[in-house]
């Protein structure tokens, strides 16, 4: 067993977006990927939005000494899948990339998670609906990903 | 009333326990509480004439238990824990604990522990890391003083 390296936030955001990239006809966008505009229909922006010092702690630290300090990063997967037209297609195109999105997590099964050291545990949720980007509505999925990392 | 200015916190108490090698090891970075708990053996005896007990003390006894992360660095808590009991060797080992701090001046327990238990849970759906939580008891006095050096 090797020690556990430090996470840094931006190589986590980076292992998601990898990983949610091998989704057919889909870009996962993250950092400097990211864009303004969506050109493509099926664009994923994954993107860091909360964050904890000394996971589960009271203090700013996890032993005595400050020997651990876990931290606690909750990662956002927007997934933008139509454009807002046609209710039945819309839904269908929202649930399956949804699906693809699950099948990913889901695949997380080995230690550490998303390849990367350090990520301890991750706990995931989400949600369908319709989502305002710039002028646009998009029918799509939220994603809200929580890892406890070293 | 003087407001009290001398109360402490105990984020950074020392924990030294003794390896296998008998050298005082530092186990306070892998660990988060200890408690230790001082106790009096009260002899009780009445006699005529008065409804009131009498008491002294006989015993005294100190067990100290001890919250840590279970980590695998063998000069951390839950591997000096783990080879002490499977190591083959139940000697006592020697437990110092500071407080607040090792600074000059700080209190000091030290004594001579036995292993009495300890506890590790393994939790699939635990969002947190591992735990192992120790029972120690004395062999022999435990003492208080002050940090000299």
């Amino acid at each position: 067993m090797t020690d556990h390296a430090k996470v840094q936030p931006y190589a986590l955001v980076a292992a998601v977006r990898t990983k949610l990239d091998a989704i057919t006809d889909a870009i996962a966008t993250a950092n400097l990927t990211m864009q303004e505009g969506i050109s493509d229909p099926r664009v994923i922006m994954v993107y860091l939005d909360e964050f904890e010092g000394a996971h589960g702690s009271r203090t700013s630290m996890n032993t005595m000494g400050s020997g651990l300090q876990l931290k606690r990063y909750t990662v956002r997967v927007d997934v933008y899948s139509r454009a807002r037209s046609q209710l039945g297609e819309d839904i269908s195109a929202a649930e399956l990339d949804c699906y693809s999105v699950i099948a990913i997590l889901e695949a997380q099964t080995g230690s550490p998670a998303f390849g990367l050291s350090g990520v301890h545990t991750f706990h995931w949720s989400g949600k369908l609906g319709v989502f305002p980007y710039a002028a646009s509505s998009y029918w799509g999925s939220q994603f809200t990903l929580e890892f406890m990392c070293h | 009333m003087a407001t009290t200015i001398t109360e402490i916190v105990a984020t950074n108490c020392v924990i030294l326990l003794d390896s296998a090698t008998a050298v005082p090891t530092d186990i306070s970075g892998s660990l988060n509480s200890v408690t230790y708990s001082p106790e009096n053996g009260v002899a009780r005896w009445h006699t005529f004439g008065t409804q009131w007990p009498q008491r002294r003390v006989v015993h005294k006894d100190m067990g100290v238990s001890i919250n840590g992360v279970y980590t695998t660095n063998g000069a951390e808590v839950a591997q000096l824990i783990e080879n002490w009991f499977f190591g083959g060797n139940d000697a006592a080992r020697t437990v110092w604990i500071f407080v607040p701090d090792q600074g000059v001046g700080a209190y000091t327990l030290s004594g001579e522990f036995i292993l009495a238990d300890y506890e590790v849970n393994l939790d699939a759906e635990a969002d947190d890391v591992v735990r192992i939580t120790i029972n120690l008891e004395p062999d022999n006095e435990v003492t208080r003083g002050t940090n000299i050096t």
